[in-house]
C-alpha cells in the first residue's frame, strides 16, 4: 500500500470508526441459513458474535472474518460482513496480509482446535508473536468434526475416536498455554453455553489493540458430545468454573472457595478454618505472564476451570511497527534512488 | 481368497494392511495419517487394524503424513498413506522429497477437486498437479483394481531396479464411497508376492547424510538415474503383472487398457471411471456402424508412450476426455497425448466433468459426434455437463 493509504489508517485499535447508523444483530445475519448439526455449539458462538458486532460502532463492511477449514470455518458464510473461507490452517497468515494492507479494517480469524493447532500451528504462533492486530476465535470441540470424528490435538489422553480406536497416546495441547508462550497480548477463554460471558469476552477481544486469542469451549454434540459437561452442568458449574475478574480475588463456588498461592502452585482452598479472603490471590490480567500461565494450567478435577480474560497487556502492534520503521528509515536516509542503491556497497568495475 | 463387499477406500486400506503384514518378517510397517474427505475412511481402517511390527502416527497435516512416511521408509519399513485434493497440494513438497530420496512409499490418492471454492467431488487435477513429482501414477476404474493396484504398487516400487514411490489414484465418491464385491488374497499369498523390503539406502550401521547439498553435476546424475528408473517401469510392470497372475490367479490391468480397438477408426481416451461410460457409448456407436474404440489410460507416469503409439498407429481421429483443466493449456491428458499421436491423426481435446459433474453417456455422445464431424483439431472444447 502507498504511504498515502497508510495515512488514512487511524489509531485506536487500528480501526477507523466514523459515525455510523446504529446497527443491530439482524444487520450481521447473512442470507445463508447456518448449516451446522442441530444442537452444535457453533450456533451460540455465531449468535453472540452477531450481538457484539453492532455494539462496536464499526460499519459492517469494515469487518473481515477469515476462516480456515473445519466446521468452525463455515462461520463467514453466516455473517453479512466480508469473509474469506481460506485454506486449512492458513487463516492467520491470510489475515496478517490483509491487516497489513488495510489496517483500518477489523480483521477476525475463525478457526478450530484442528485448524489452528494441527495443520495451522505454525501460523497461529507467529501471528501472536508478532502481535498482528487480528482477533482469533478458536472453537475448541476437542475433535475433528468436519471429517467426522477423529481425535484432535486437544483431545484428552486415552480419547477413543475414529482415528484412535484404542485411545489416544498423545498429550493434548493446552491452547492458552500455547498462546501465552507465543507472547499473545490478549488471551481469554469462554464457553458456548455461557452466552453473556462469551459476549463480554468477545467485546474485550474486539477492542484489544493487538492479537487477541479467544478459546471457546464448544460442544460437538455429534462426535464429542458432553466434552464440557463436567464444568457446564448446572449442579456443578459453580464449583467447576472460576470466573477471572481483573482486580478481584479468585473466588468460586459462590465465594466459598478460592485460589491461593502456595509456593509456585495455585491451590484450590475452602474458605474458613483459618483461610480467609485475604489469603486468596487477587487476579491481575496485566501482571507477569507467569500468573496467567499458572491459571491456564489449572484443570479439573484438582481445580476449577478458569474462564475469562487470562491476560491483556499492551505491546506495539505489527503494522504500526512496520509503518514507523519505514518512516524512521525515510527520515534518516531520505527517499531512496534505485541508481544510487545499485551503485552503492560492494561494487566494483570490470575492466 | 476372501470376497468382501467394500468401498474403494476400505479396499485400499485392506490391501495396504496385507502389504504391511507381509513385511513383518522384515523391518515392519509405518504410516503417517491425516484425514481429508473423501479418503478418511481409508486411514480410519488403517488405524483400527492391529499390524504386527506396524505403527501408525496420527500427524497434524498432510505435509507431516508424507514426512513420517519418509522417516519410516528411510528406517527400512514399508510405508503407506492416503490423501486427496488440497491435502496433496499441501503435501507436495514432501511428495517430491519421497521421490528424490527414491523411497518406495505407496500412497492412495482420492481424486477430488482442488479448492477454493471448496468442492469435494471428483476431478483429476489434484494428482495431475503432481505429475512431475517423480512418482509412478496409476489410475483405477473400480474397487477391485484399487485393491490389486495397491498390492502391485509395492512390488513395483520396491523392485531394486525401480525404487520409486507409487500413487494409486481413484475417483472421489464414485469409487471411494461405493461398495463393490472385491477379492482379497490370503496373507500367505501376499507374503509370497511381496518379499520383505530391502531398501539399499536405508539407515544401517554406516552413518551418512541423506539429502545433502548437490552441485549441478550431482543433480544431473540423480535426475538421469531417476529418469532411467522411470523408463524401466513398463518392463518391470509387465513382470509384476505376470507374478500377480501366477500368485493370485487373476489379471492385473495393463498400463493402457484397450476396448474394441481392433478395427477402430477413432478412439476415445479417458482415465478413471469415465472409461466405463465411454465403453457404453462405444458399444452404442458400434451398433450404428461407427467404428469407434476406447483407451483407458491407467498409467500416467511414466507416460506409457510405447503402448500408446502402438494403439494410436493408423487411427484417423482421437478424442481425449479430460476430467481436469490446466488453464492456458487445456486438458492435461490431451496435451501429453498429442505428442505420441502419429502424423495426420486428428487429436481433439474435450474437458468435461470438472468439479465432479456427472459424466453421462449423452455427454460422451456429444464428444463422439464432434469428433466424427470435425475437419481438423482445434482448441480444447468444454463439454458442459452441469451438476
Ligand atoms: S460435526 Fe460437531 S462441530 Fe461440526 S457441525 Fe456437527 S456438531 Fe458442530
Amino acid at each position: 500500500m502507498s504511504d498515502n493509504d497508510r495515512k488514512e489508517a487511524k489509531g485506536g485499535n487500528g480501526v477507523s470508526a466514523p459515525p455510523v447508523q446504529k446497527l443491530s444483530r439482524k444487520d450481521f445475519q447473512s442470507e445463508v441459513d447456518p448449516r451446522w448439526c442441530p444442537g452444535c455449539g457453533d450456533y451460540s458462538i455465531l449468535a453472540q458474535v452477531q450481538k457484539v458486532l453492532p455494539e462496536l460502532g464499526i460499519p459492517k463492511e469494515k469487518f473481515v472474518f477469515v476462516s480456515g477449514i473445519g466446521c468452525s470455518s463455515r462461520f463467514p458464510y453466516y455473517l453479512s460482513t466480508y469473509g474469506f473461507h481460506g485454506i486449512h490452517g492458513r487463516a492467520p497468515a491470510i489475515a496478517t496480509g490483509l491487516k497489513m494492507t488495510r489496517p483500518e479494517l477489523s480483521v477476525w480469524v475463525v478457526t478450530g482446535d484442528g485448524d489452528a493447532l494441527s495443520i495451522g500451528g505454525n501460523h497461529i504462533i507467529h501471528t501472536l508473536r508478532k502481535n498482528v492486530d487480528v482477533k482469533v476465535l478458536m472453537f475448541n470441540n476437542r475433535i475433528y468434526g468436519l471429517t467426522k470424528g477423529q481425535y484432535s490435538p486437544t483431545s484428552e489422553l486415552g480419547k477413543k475416536a475414529k482415528s484412535t480406536p484404542y485411545g489416544s497416546i498423545d498429550a493434548p495441547f493446552n491452547p492458552l498455554l500455547l498462546a501465552l508462550g507465543a507472547g499473545a497480548t490478549f488471551v481469554a477463554r469462554t464457553i458456548d453455553v455461557e452466552p453473556l460471558h462469551m459476549q463480554q469476552v468477545i467485546q474485550r477481544a474486539a477492542v484489544h489493540k493487538g492479537s487477541a486469542f479467544v478459546e471457546v469451549f464448544q460442544n460437538c454434540n455429534v462426535f464429542n458430545d458432553g466434552a464440557y459437561l463436567s464444568i457446564t452442568e448446572k449442579p456443578v458449574k459453580d464449583e467447576m468454573q472460576l470466573r477471572l475478574e481483573h482486580g478481584k480475588p479468585l473466588l468460586f463456588a459462590k465465594g466459598k472457595k478460592g485460589i491461593r498461592l502456595n509456593g509456585f502452585r495455585a491451590q484450590a482452598v475452602t474458605l474458613g478454618n483459618g483461610v480467609s479472603e485475604k489469603d486468596i490471590l487477587v487476579y491481575d490480567e496485566r501482571a507477569e505472564a507467569s500468573l496467567s500461565v499458572l491459571l491456564a494450567e489449572m484443570q479439573p478435577p484438582s481445580h476449577p476451570m478458569p474462564i475469562g480474560v487470562f491476560r491483556a497487556v499492551d505491546r506495539p502492534v505489527h503494522h504500526e511497527l512496520e509503518i514507523s520503521q519505514r518512516q524512521a528509515v525515510l527520515k534518516s536516509k531520505g527517499q531512496g534512488s534505485l541508481a544510487e542503491l545499485l551503485g552503492s556497497g560492494d561494487t566494483w568495475v570490470v575492466s | 481368497m476372501s470376497r468382501e463387499l467394500v468401498s474403494a477406500n476400505h479396499a485400499a486400506a485392506m490391501a495396504a494392511v496385507l502389504a504391511a503384514r507381509a513385511n513383518r518378517s522384515g523391518r515392519g510397517f509405518g504410516s503417517g495419517v491425516y484425514p481429508i474427505t473423501p479418503q478418511t475412511e481409508c486411514i480410519e481402517l488403517l488405524c483400527e487394524e492391529e499390524i504386527e511390527k506396524g505403527q501408525v502416527v496420527r500427524v497434524e497435516s498432510e505435509h507431516s503424513a508424507m514426512a513420517v512416511c519418509i522417516g519410516f521408509s528411510l528406517g527400512g519399513a514399508r510405508t503407506f498413506t492416503a490423501s486427496s485434493s488440497n491435502g496433496l497440494a499441501y503435501m507436495a513438497e514432501n511428495v517430491f522429497n519421497a521421490a528424490f530420496y527414491r523411497l518406495p512409499v505407496v500412497m492412495m490418492a482420492v481424486n477430488r477437486t482442488l479448492g477454493p471454492p471448496w468442492n469435494i467431488w471428483v476431478d483429476h487435477g489434484d494428482t495431475l498437479m503432481l505429475r512431475d513429482a517423480g512418482w509412478v501414477q496409476l489410475y483405477c476404474e473400480d474397487n477391485q483394481e484399487v485393491a490389486d493396484t495397491i498390492l502391485a504398487a509395492y512390488r513395483l516400487g520396491e523392485d531394486p531396479r525401480i525404487l520409486l514411490p507409487v500413487m494409486v489414484c481413484q475417483d472421489a465418491f464414485i469409487l471411494s464411497h461405493t461398495m463393490m464385491l472385491t477379492d482379497f488374497p490370503e496373507q500367505p499369498e501376499v507374503d509370497a508376492f511381496l518379499p520383505p523390503l530391502e531398501l539399499p539406502h536405508r539407515l544401517t550401521d554406516r552413518p551418512r547424510v541423506v539429502g545433502g547439498l548437490d552441485f549441478p553435476r550431482e543433480t544431473e546424475v540423480h535426475r538421469i538415474q531417476h529418469a532411467n528408473a522411470m523408463a524401466l517401469v513398463p518392463e518391470v510392470y509387465r513382470e509384476v503383472q505376470a507374478t500377480f497372475r501366477s500368485r493370485f490367479g487373476r489379471a492385473l490391468a495393463d498400463p493402457v487398457v484397450p476396448y474394441r480397438v481392433e478395427d477402430a477408426e477413432m478412439l476415445l481416451v479417458s482415465m478413471g471411471t469415465t472409461a466405463s461410460t465411454v465403453r457404453t457409448v462405444v458399444d452404442r456407436a458400434r451398433e450404428r456402424g461407427i467404428r469407434a474404440g476406447a483407451l483407458r489410460l491407467r498409467m500416467f507416469r511414466p507416460f506409457p508412450e510405447e503402448a500408446l503409439r502402438g494403439y494410436l498407429a493408423g487411427r484417423a481421429r482421437v478424442g481425449v476426455l479430460d476430467r481436469n483443466l490446466c488453464p492456458g493449456l487445456g486438458g492435461i491428458v490431451w496435451a501429453e497425448l498429442r505428442g505420441v499421436a502419429p502424423p495426420g491423426c486428428l487429436v481433439q481435446g474435450y474437458v468435461l466433468g470438472m468439479g465432479g459433474g456427472d459424466i453421462r453417456p449423452e455427454h460422451v455422445e456429444r464428444v463422439l459426434q464432434d469428433l466424427t464431424s470435425r475437419q481438423r483439431a482445434g482448441e480444447p472444447s468444454f463439454v458442459e455437463v452441469g451438476s
